[in-house]
């Protein structure tokens, strides 16, 4: 194998082998490739290519796949948001009245 | 109700009820909260996929796409760029050319941002989605969304799971007059009897995910919107009697002593 390049997969930097395709790297990190989208530096790249997309010293890569969601989900603070009458901050800040919020609707 | 069937695009659904898969506590309780809901449409989010712990499972895995359609959304996204971009990822990724498109405006109320959804759809559908598009309960921009192209629109009851139910009917009423494709009520149902209402005004269907994941017992939640669907579609397609202010008796005078 070549020399080690460097590749940013989904925000986190780690050292490849020169000349790993995107099979490889999907390979690697134990991702089944069915039901993933990958992007390259921001472009989708067609999963018929995964095997032969080599990738290269700098490259910002996106693997994405389906999780949990209705409109707003898990990890967007969909979970945390406030309840009425339970709000984290001040009532005000998430533009409820006071009095609305001290009757809880 | 078996031969009452919902079409859109082409593409025919068993049910009138559609919901979400977030917020629920395990995968195992999304599978059985669906599967009593008895819906066949399921929406999903695209994320990053986890790269350190891989131990995770698929949502996937628990929810077939060969037995539920797939519906992924664009939740989370506020600019035409990411809505479009995401909508994309969601095609790579392999399930259909449908799209559940979302474009926020802001984040306290997650009300959409209408005119950035209006440009998003033009250019998905030129690009060959189905893009049914979340939007306001808006009746001129719920024709303007069908006229480029949406075969169906998804305007809002109230704000996404706020659980506040059908805040403005009238609005809805007009909207669902409006347009000439089906419309399916998303977001701000709270409970069985806001869905049965959407259905009654004439809905096509519900979608909802909160107020099936947040309730104290999500599985009995979704049986109950299950029901709730039905009846509302029941007795939209029955005629309900017409509202009087006064009386009208309903057992006959005649015979009376």
């Amino acid at each position: 194998m070549g020399e080690a390049i460097k590749i940013q997969v989904n925000g986190e930097t780690r050292d490849w082998c020169d000349g790993v395709t995107v099979a490889d790297l999907l390979r690697d990190l134990e991702i089944a490739t069915d039901r993933v989208a990958v992007e390259v530096n921001l472009e989708i790249l067609d999963r018929a290519r995964f095997a032969e997309h080599r990738l290269r010293d700098g490259d910002r890569v996106e693997i994405l796949s389906f999780i949990g969601g209705g409109a707003l989900c898990i990890g967007d603070g969909g979970v945390d948001a406030p309840r009425m009458g339970e709000s984290r901050e001040s009532p005000r800040a998430h533009g409820f009245p006071r009095h609305f919020l001290k009757r809880g609707l | 109700m078996t031969d009452d069937r919902l079409i859109i695009a082409g593409r025919e659904f068993k049910s009138r009820l559609w919901v979400g898969t977030g917020k629920y506590k395990s995968f195992a309780e999304t599978q059985k909260a669906i599967e009593t809901s008895g819906a066949d449409v399921v929406t999903v989010a695209v994320r990053r996929v986890n790269i350190t712990d891989r131990s995770k499972e698929n949502l996937l895995d628990y929810i077939d796409p060969k037995k539920y359609t797939i519906l992924p959304n664009t939740a989370g996204c506020y600019t035409v760029e990411d809505a479009v971009r995401y909508s994309r990822l969601a095609r790579a990724a392999g399930v259909s050319d449908l799209v559940k498109l979302e474009v926020i405006g802001d984040e306290k109320t997650l009300f959409p941002d209408t005119a950035g959804l209006i440009e998003a759809a033009r250019i998905l559908i030129k690009e060959g989605f189905i893009v049914l598009p979340y939007t306001n309960d808006d009746p001129i921009v719920a024709k303007k969304l069908v006229d480029i192209g949406c075969p169906a629109v998804m305007p809002l009851a109230a704000p996404i799971g706020s659980g506040l139910g059908i805040r403005n009917p009238y609005n809805l009423k007009i909207l669902m007059e409006s347009v000439n494709v089906p419309v399916i009520v998303d977001a701000g149902v709270g409970t069985a009897s806001d869905a049965a209402l959407a259905m009654e005004y004439g809905a096509d269907a519900v979608l909802m995910n909160t107020a099936i994941a947040g309730a104290r017992d999500p599985i009995a939640m979704a049986e109950a919107m299950k029901y709730a669907v039905w009846a509302g579609r029941l007795a939209y397609k029955a005629g309900r009697i017409p509202k009087k202010l006064y009386a009208t008796a309903s057992s006959p005078i005649e015979g009376m002593l």
